[in-house]
């Protein structure tokens, strides 16, 4: 194994995050200026076929300012529009750029998540019912993209975003009597799919949460480095120091999983497990370093004017996106007692 | 980046399967395996695998070596643990004081030691520790007083392995007061044989017993001084980020991993959650051992990121063998454990308490890790996320 830092991956993060710049609340032009949404997308549809690797690193930028996920839904609406033949031009427009898209209640695709709405079959297409949350921070004009349960399992539907801003009330977006047309469904979205768009968005979305647990870590030893108590900078005192130290190994641990399984996807190798696992790492990983890092911040964390207190809300729709994260261990705990059974039995078999 | 095998590392593990399954190698560890001893002796064995190159992979060809770099040296080290042969005495003879030589050593020193080493004709360990001197190393009290061309050493070692299986150790001694208690520590290569060192242990938990080694007026020819006299704790420094890969600790931390699955068969939620973790804990640790290492071959030794792997896979290590007792109860019954998984979960969990305190404390290692945070607002971590 090689794991030394790749040049390409370190200049696109810096690319990103030029691009994000002072305006992490509005980060989709941004994302436009340096072309993130053709880079996982393929040829066929106007992308770059760049890999998973380059979305963990837009992600994580995006995560690192708390800025709102404009990005990952990119990729798994033109993944699941594709992998269900369905409509190419709507792929090509999202690869593009030429709109947002975001996504709400992915969660219900997953076992432990919420139920998904429904979508029925009609003449003219499908009739969805049931609601999603509300996107964070959407965009003007985004196609939005939710799991519906159809008679074919769960589905990723992409609506217009005439047909679901209006429907935005509070917290929840009410889906009941939107009409879709027939290519408007995109793959499935099954949990078992051991490479589909669901496990790459675990991939995509590990990258998310390390960003934001390396944000907030990284505003938080600054503090600790500057503020000064008892004539000694924080930093000095090992009961602030060590719960830095330790956010901080978790996160390159996290990281390495989470480059580990991107790898895996790109090079066409089984990587649904190693999805699994890196997403819930990361996801413990940020919780743990946010937590700290608002902890590290004293009351003034708290207040709506420091970056930290940004990440505290964030970190929580972020860690529960995807699901429960004690569904991804126990995912990844009963395959490797099924690769561990297996490999017990090989050499018996060919005895 | 590359989370696979290039075509040196994947041949040297097919080597190391055909090597291991040859009759007299395939024997002599069997012998080890099923010797009954808390601490057999391994000797014979890596002295078969010596012959066969494989111990020093990384080192030059000159010094019985196959200049195959740090990356395959590791992948060696992970087919023999992997296959079952016990690691330090590899770890402190090559690992350590054989890699120690390959960086700071004179071209003499090299050609006289690196290549016993390399073939598993002579075996080395550390004399580092002292009963007043643990994390806080430069308090040491060894003393080292000129006497001719050498220097005669006198303290009292303690903490240390495998002295008593090896023929030489790299001692740290004290030549000189300065104005810092860092200043004055000189590095030497002492003759376990020579007169005046007596080999003792301090009965331990573990398997392996520590070592307590009195050194009284020891001779150590000018010969066997690595460095420069008084300065050696920079050149210390320098080469315990080699030492600290975590390799090691993240080889235990599979080996007790796979053998806590072994015993389980079905598995509730709260199992299946906690194998789930375990696993990707002992995962996440070789890939942190493998992010160090990779730095070593392209010449730069991280501190900071040796201290996270260091830190990290012992940690894993420990949890994983403290967890497999707590899944299998006191007496590893509880399930349809195998007898000789049993028995390496029961070493483990008796091994597990030392591997947070060798080579640099966890304490120290999130010290290391903490004095390189600052000034990482708006940048990426070290490595950045997919670096």
């Amino acid at each position: 194994m090689d794991l030394r830092a790749d040049p390409l991956v370190r200049r696109l993060a810096a690319a990103v995050r030029d691009a994000i710049g002072h305006n992490p609340d509005q980060p989709w032009e941004a994302l436009r200026r340096v072309e993130a949404p053709a880079l996982e997308a393929p040829a066929a549809v106007g992308g770059f076929d760049l890999g998973l690797t380059c979305g963990i690193v837009v992600s994580a930028e995006l995560g690192r300012r708390a800025s709102p996920d404009v990005y990952g839904a990119v990729p798994m609406a033109v993944e699941s529009l594709l992998a269900a033949d369905g409509d190419h031009r709507a792929a090509a427009a999202l690869a593009g750029g030429e709109r947002p898209v975001v996504s709400a209640g992915l969660d219900a695709a997953v076992p432990g998540g919420r139920p998904a709405p429904r979508a029925e079959r009609t003449a003219a297409g499908w009739s969805l019912t049931g609601a999603v949350p509300a996107p964070d921070g959407a965009p003007p004009g985004a196609d939005l993209c939710v799991p519906v349960r159809t008679g074919e399992g769960v589905r990723l539907a992409l609506l217009p975003a005439a047909a679901w801003s209006e429907r935005a009330a509070g917290e929840r977006v009410d889906l009941a009597g939107i009409e879709l047309p027939g290519d408007a469904l995109g793959g499935g979205l099954d949990p078992a799919d051991q490479a589909g768009p669901l496990a790459r968005a675990r991939v995509r979305h590990a990258g998310r949460l390390l960003g934001l647990g390396e944000g907030a870590l990284g505003l938080a030893a600054d503090h600790a480095a500057a503020r000064k108590q008892f004539g000694t900078a924080l930093l000095g005192f090992q009961g602030v120091a060590f719960p830095l130290a330790k956010a901080e190994i978790d996160l390159a641990a996290a990281r390495l999983m989470t480059a580990r399984a991107g790898w895996l996807a790109d090079a066409g190798r089984p990587f649904g497990t190693a999805a699994a696992e890196a997403l819930a790492l990361a996801a413990e990983a940020a919780l743990t370093a946010v937590r700290t890092a608002l902890q590290v911040h004293g009351a003034r964390g708290m207040s709506r004017e420091a970056e930290v207190s940004r990440y505290l809300p964030a970190v929580r729709r972020a860690v529960a996106h995807l699901g429960p994260v004690g569904a991804l261990w126990r995912e990844a705990g009963r395959h490797r007692l099924a690769e561990r059974r297996a490999a017990e039995a090989a050499p018996a078999e060919g005895e | 980046m590359r989370f696979e095998d290039d075509d040196t590392e994947r041949k040297l593990r097919e080597e190391v399967g055909r090597v291991l399954a040859e009759p007299d190698v395939a024997e002599l560890l069997a012998e080890v395996r099923t010797s009954g001893l808390a601490e057999p002796d391994v000797r014979p064995l890596y002295r078969a695998l010596g012959r066969r190159g494989l111990l020093a992979v990384g080192w030059p060809v000159r010094y019985g070596g196959r200049d195959a770099g740090h990356a395959a040296a590791a992948a060696v080290a992970e087919e023999l643990v992997a296959a079952g042969v016990p690691d330090m005495l590899h770890v402190l003879s090559v690992q350590i004081v054989g890699a120690f030589l390959a960086q700071a050593g004179t071209d003499e020193q090299k050609e006289r030691h690196l290549p016993a080493l390399a073939a598993g004709e002579r075996f080395a360990t550390v004399l580092y520790t002292e009963p007043e001197t643990g994390s806080d190393l430069a308090a040491l009290r060894c003393a080292a007083v000129r006497d001719g061309d050498g220097h005669r050493l006198t303290g009292t070692k303690v903490w240390g392995l495998k002295s008593s299986f090896s023929d030489l150790a790299l001692c740290a001694a004290r030549t000189s007061r300065g104005a810092s208690k860092y200043d004055g520590i000189s590095l030497f290569l002492v003759d376990l044989n020579a007169d005046g060192v007596s080999v003792g242990s301090v009965p331990g938990i573990a398997d392996e017993q520590f070592d307590r080694v009195e050194l009284d007026g020891v001779h150590v020819p000018a010969a066997d001084l690595l460095g420069e006299e008084d300065e050696g704790w920079p050149l210390l420094n320098r080469c315990l980020a080699v030492e600290r890969t975590g390799l090691d600790y993240s080889l235990k931390a599979r080996t007790w991993f796979t053998a806590a699955l072994a015993g389980i068969g079905a598995a509730d939620d709260a199992l299946a959650e906690a194998v789930g973790r375990r696993g990707a804990q002992a995962e996440a640790a070789r890939l942190l051992a493998w992010e160090v290492i990779s730095g070593l071959d392209r010449g730069e030794a991280d501190p900071v990121a040796a201290a996270r792997a260091k830190y990290y896979t012992s940690e894993a290590a420990q949890e994983i063998a403290v967890w497999a007792a707590l899944v299998h109860g006191a007496d590893y019954g509880w399930r349809e454990l195998p007898a000789d998984a049993a028995r390496t979960l029961e070493a483990a969990y008796r091994e597990a308490p030392g591997l947070t305190l060798s080579a640099g404390t966890s304490e120290m290692m999130l010290e290391l890790v903490a004095s390189a945070l600052p000034g990482r607002s708006g940048e990426e971590a070290a490595g950045g996320p997919t670096s």
